[in-house]
């Protein structure tokens, strides 16, 4: 193969009110069609959460002129999937196809969003399909420590809902629920979508024609508030599955987002600590030195607004309390004294030499451009990134972390056996075993 | 097993078209491109010792994928020792002669490493990098220098096994796939080492010592039970003379692969009740198949097709559209050795797996008495087609699916024969496969249940 017969073009659009970009790419003859709606569980109203969820996966059960069996059927013919995703502040319908189907493909994707029929049967087995899968999550601890965390974590805040939503309020949904909530999302104003692959821009007019055509709604979504909540102090939170022989434990205070000019200082200075380095130091002293987990990381949720900011791993039971308390001193040192020039040089090195693989395939390229819209970045943030990092010292990342570490209004929280762990974790960490709250793992 | 005949082909094979000259003085064949999907073509080479290279020319991202497939897995472990191909493979990123312990890491992730990781299975251990293109030469020596001057300290390897039981803790003890998995192979299996995990028994890992590794390195880590697949922007002449210079001076074990034990046919139905901790009951039902390396490997990925691939698959139909379960799949654990076809099915609360069961039984009756219709075979075919190019949208991607196969049935090359097949499968043969296979007496069923 040749450079000449990549074709590699970036073409980005607004003359719709949806905003349009794509990228052509040879080298598969697959395509890649991304449809993405600001708005995501954070816009559950209270007591209905997971109906963002209901309604995106509805979509694809049925429109007004196929059930929800010819839409798989047409699917499976064409060599094409489409699959939804709920994140927090958006949702996804991501699409893949055999090039050669690139014209009927686009045409039931159209259908899709644009007449979807929200059946009431579909709905009810819909409905009783997610709870069953919401129980399923349960099994996986490292799945349960993510979303029971940040329940507690943001109790009362949009960032507390689950973004497959709560078995109750599930239950308590009706079509209705959905419908108004699909009325509320799809506004086409707020649409993205993001294409690759191999097929020409043209093949997509029509399509986007369509959708301005027939989408019309004006409606708003909620901002999201700031969190003003926070952890005060050192809170301790079992989250009690039984039989548990190692416990999944997440230690996060709130964390920061992409308007603080200090983030890049802050990613660095992460990747240092426990960023997604083997040689991280949480890695080196937790997992090489001790032996204590089998992985080991720190890393940034990033919101509109701040949201956390975590370290993880996962001990066997005995090794918990031992463990909790020396990434409680590992936290506490970075705020003191920062990472070293030596740590500082290698996750410089590391960041920036890496930086290519951030932006290697059009499927990355794609997802950057989704965040960078979504929460209104600069367009190549992303590719960008080596050249900020670059830039920084270590004197700026230590300043940073001084100021954004917060040793000491920290949550501990675990999914582990209370009857093992809970007196051995309080004496471990010198608290009254009262302070340390405990909360069933199911929800 | 064919492996000896294809073994024999190669050789003689070889020495017909072993090149001349200085750059190919260790170099056993050397195959021409030969074009993989798309636009990409792959390059094959043997080395005299017998390292095998494989090169896929992707220059759409100025970086590489760098893969070592090595031909050793849990089946080359012995009771007793269950785990050391995998405790081993941790021990790989310790120090050489040359690195002393970290040096390698440090190394790798300065020069912009990208997903490093290493995985064993029961056939295989691979290594895996990716890294801008101006750094080959760094991970061929790197790479060359692990694969004979490692160095097993006694510390080291303590710690690195407790590490290992966290990392079995967490994959098994405390996960209900993960114990069901477990169960599945050791229930199905009884005399091959397909039956023990491939992450070990407690008990075996606190007993193993840093001299097991030591042992295990000695007896099987060398070029010839080796597969080096490169996959981005690199010149393949270039890439041949550094691999050759690094590597082609390494000495072949040729360790025999030994006694490995192969499973007697399982004559009666195997049944088991698991306890876990779950809400909602799971079903795993098993059917011995054939080795992968077999002609009848592209019927089974059609049934897969048919049965549990898309939305609109039997299964899908019988199972979660009728609200009886949440998620329903299966598919072929195809192996060097015979394997397992896999159906497995989380239960909606309230419904009952043996109540899966028999649907499935049925959608399997179904389609032992009558033949599948030419528009389904369509369907799955176009869905076969389209998830073996999402196979290769990535160099990792591409470079695992070059090393699976060249691994696991001698030459990469069957992988493309697969798909060829796959697209030649009639209906009759679809009929023929599931009859011989698919027997109930034969099968091996576990019930995921929730613990009192």
């Amino acid at each position: 193969m040749n450079l000449l017969s990549i074709l590699i073009s970036l073409v980005s659009t607004s003359v719709f009110a949806s905003d349009f970009s794509f990228e052509a790419d040879h080298s598969l003859p697959l395509v890649y069609v991304n449809v993405v709606m600001k708005g995501g569980a954070t816009q559950d109203p209270d007591g209905k959460n997971g109906v963002t969820d209901l309604m995106t996966k509805l979509m694809l059960r049925g429109t007004k002129q196929k059930t929800k069996q010819q839409i798989d059927q047409t699917l499976d013919q064409l060599g094409a999937e489409i699959d939804t995703e709920t994140r927090a502040e958006y949702v996804v319908l991501r699409g893949s196809v055999l090039s050669e189907n690139i014209v009927p493909f686009l045409s039931l994707l159209e259908e899709i969003i644009t007449t979807p029929s929200f059946r009431p049967t579909e709905f009810e087995k819909l409905k009783k399909e997610q709870i069953s899968e919401i129980y399923d999550q349960l099994n996986n601890d490292q799945k349960l420590i993510r979303t029971r965390y940040d329940q507690i974590f943001f109790q009362g805040h949009p960032y507390s809902k689950a973004n497959f939503g709560k078995v109750k309020d599930i239950q308590s949904l009706t079509a209705s629920d959905v419908q108004n909530q699909y009325k509320r999302i799809f506004d086409q104003s707020r649409m993205l979508v993001l294409a690759a692959g191999d097929t020409a821009e043209t093949s997509f007019k029509s399509f986007l024609s369509d959708i301005n055509q027939k989408q019309n709604f004006k409606t708003s979504i909620d901002p999201i508030p700031a969190f003003t909540n926070p952890p005060q102090g050192l809170r301790v939170v079992i989250i009690d599955k039984p039989e548990r022989t190692q416990t999944q434990i997440v230690i996060a205070q709130q964390g920061t987002n992409f308007q603080n000019p200090s983030l890049d200082a802050l990613q660095l200075a992460n990747f240092a600590f426990g960023g997604g380095s083997f040689l991280s130091r949480l890695m080196i002293e937790l997992r090489v030195k001790r032996g204590w987990t089998y992985g080991a990381g720190s890393a940034f949720k990033m919101g509109s607004q701040a949201h956390t900011w975590r370290v993880s791993f996962f001990p066997k039971n005995g090794d918990t309390p031992p463990a909790i308390k020396e990434a409680l001193k590992l936290i506490k040192d970075l705020h003191d004294h920062g990472i070293t020039q030596e740590e500082f040089d290698a996750a410089k090195r590391s960041m920036v030499n890496s930086a290519g693989f951030n932006y290697n395939t059009p499927s990355k390229r794609i997802e950057n451009m989704l965040v960078e819209k979504i929460f209104g970045l600069p367009a190549g943030y992303h590719k960008d990134m080596a050249k900020r990092i670059q830039d920084i010292t270590l004197a700026e990342a230590n300043a940073a972390l001084k100021v954004f570490i917060q040793p000491d209004h920290l949550m501990v929280g675990l999914v582990g056996t209370a009857s093992i762990s809970k007196a051995a974790i309080a004496k471990e960490l010198a608290i009254p075993e009262q302070k340390i709250e405990v909360v069933n793992y199911s929800f | 097993m064919q492996k000896f005949p294809l073994l024999l082909l190669l050789t003689l094979t070889s020495l017909a078209i072993t090149s001349c000259g200085h750059q190919a003085q260790n170099i056993k064949s050397d195959s021409s491109a030969k074009n993989v999907a798309g636009n990409f073509e792959v390059k094959r080479v043997q080395f005299k010792n017998g390292l095998k290279l494989l090169i896929l020319k992707d220059p759409s991202s100025p970086t590489f994928a760098y893969q070592t497939w090595f031909n050793i897995g849990s089946r080359n472990e012995v009771i007793g020792k269950t785990g050391l191909a995998h405790l081993f493979e941790h021990m790989m990123f310790k120090g050489t002669k040359n690195h002393k312990e970290g040096e390698f890491d440090s190394i790798l992730e300065q020069a912009g490493v990208e997903g490093e990781n290493a995985f064993t299975s029961n056939d295989h251990t691979v290594y895996v990098q990716e890294l801008p293109k101006e750094h080959l030469d760094l991970i061929i020596n790197l790479e060359s220098d692990r694969m004979v001057n490692l160095l097993v300290n006694d510390e080291s390897f303590k710690t690195e096994r407790e590490v290992v039981q966290n990392e079995r803790r967490f994959r098994k003890e405390n996960s209900a796939e993960g114990t069901l998995y477990q169960t599945m192979f050791e229930t199905a299996f009884t005399e091959s080492p397909y039956h023990w995990p491939v992450i070990g028994y407690e008990q075996d890992l606190n007993l193993m010592t840093a001299q097991d590794a030591r042992d295990f390195y000695e007896k099987f880590y060398s070029p010839d039970r080796a597969t080096i697949v490169v996959v981005g922007d690199v010149n393949e002449n270039e890439v041949i003379k550094m691999v050759e210079k690094a590597y082609g001076s390494l000495q072949p074990k040729n360790t025999p692969d030994g006694d490995i034990k192969r499973d007697v046919e399982q004559t009666a139905q195997k049944r088991k009740k698991v306890p876990l901790n779950i809400q909602s009951e799971k079903l795993w039902m098993a059917y011995k198949i054939p080795e992968a390396n077999h002609p009848d490997t592209p019927v089974f990925e059609v049934i897969q097709g048919i049965l549990s691939d898309g939305m609109n698959s039997r299964l899908n139909r019988a199972l979660v559209n009728t609200g009886i379960a949440t998620s329903v799949s299966s598919g072929s654990f195809s192996m060097r050795d015979p394997g397992i076809y896999v159906f497995m099915a989380d239960l909606q609360k309230g419904k009952s797996a043996s109540l899966a069961e028999s649907i499935i039984l049925r959608e399997i009756e179904k389609l032992k008495n009558k033949p599948i219709t030419e528009e389904e075979l369509v369907r799955v075919k176009s869905l076969l087609k389209f998830h073996f190019y999402e196979k290769l949208t990535t160099a990792s991607g591409k470079a695992h699916f070059l090393g699976e196969f060249e691994t696991a049935y001698g030459n990469f090359d069957a992988g493309l024969n697969l798909q060829k097949e796959i697209m030649k499968v009639t209906p009759e043969r679809v009929n023929q496969v599931i009859n011989q296979y698919f027997e109930t007496k034969k099968m091996t069923v576990l019930t995921g249940v929730p613990k009192k």
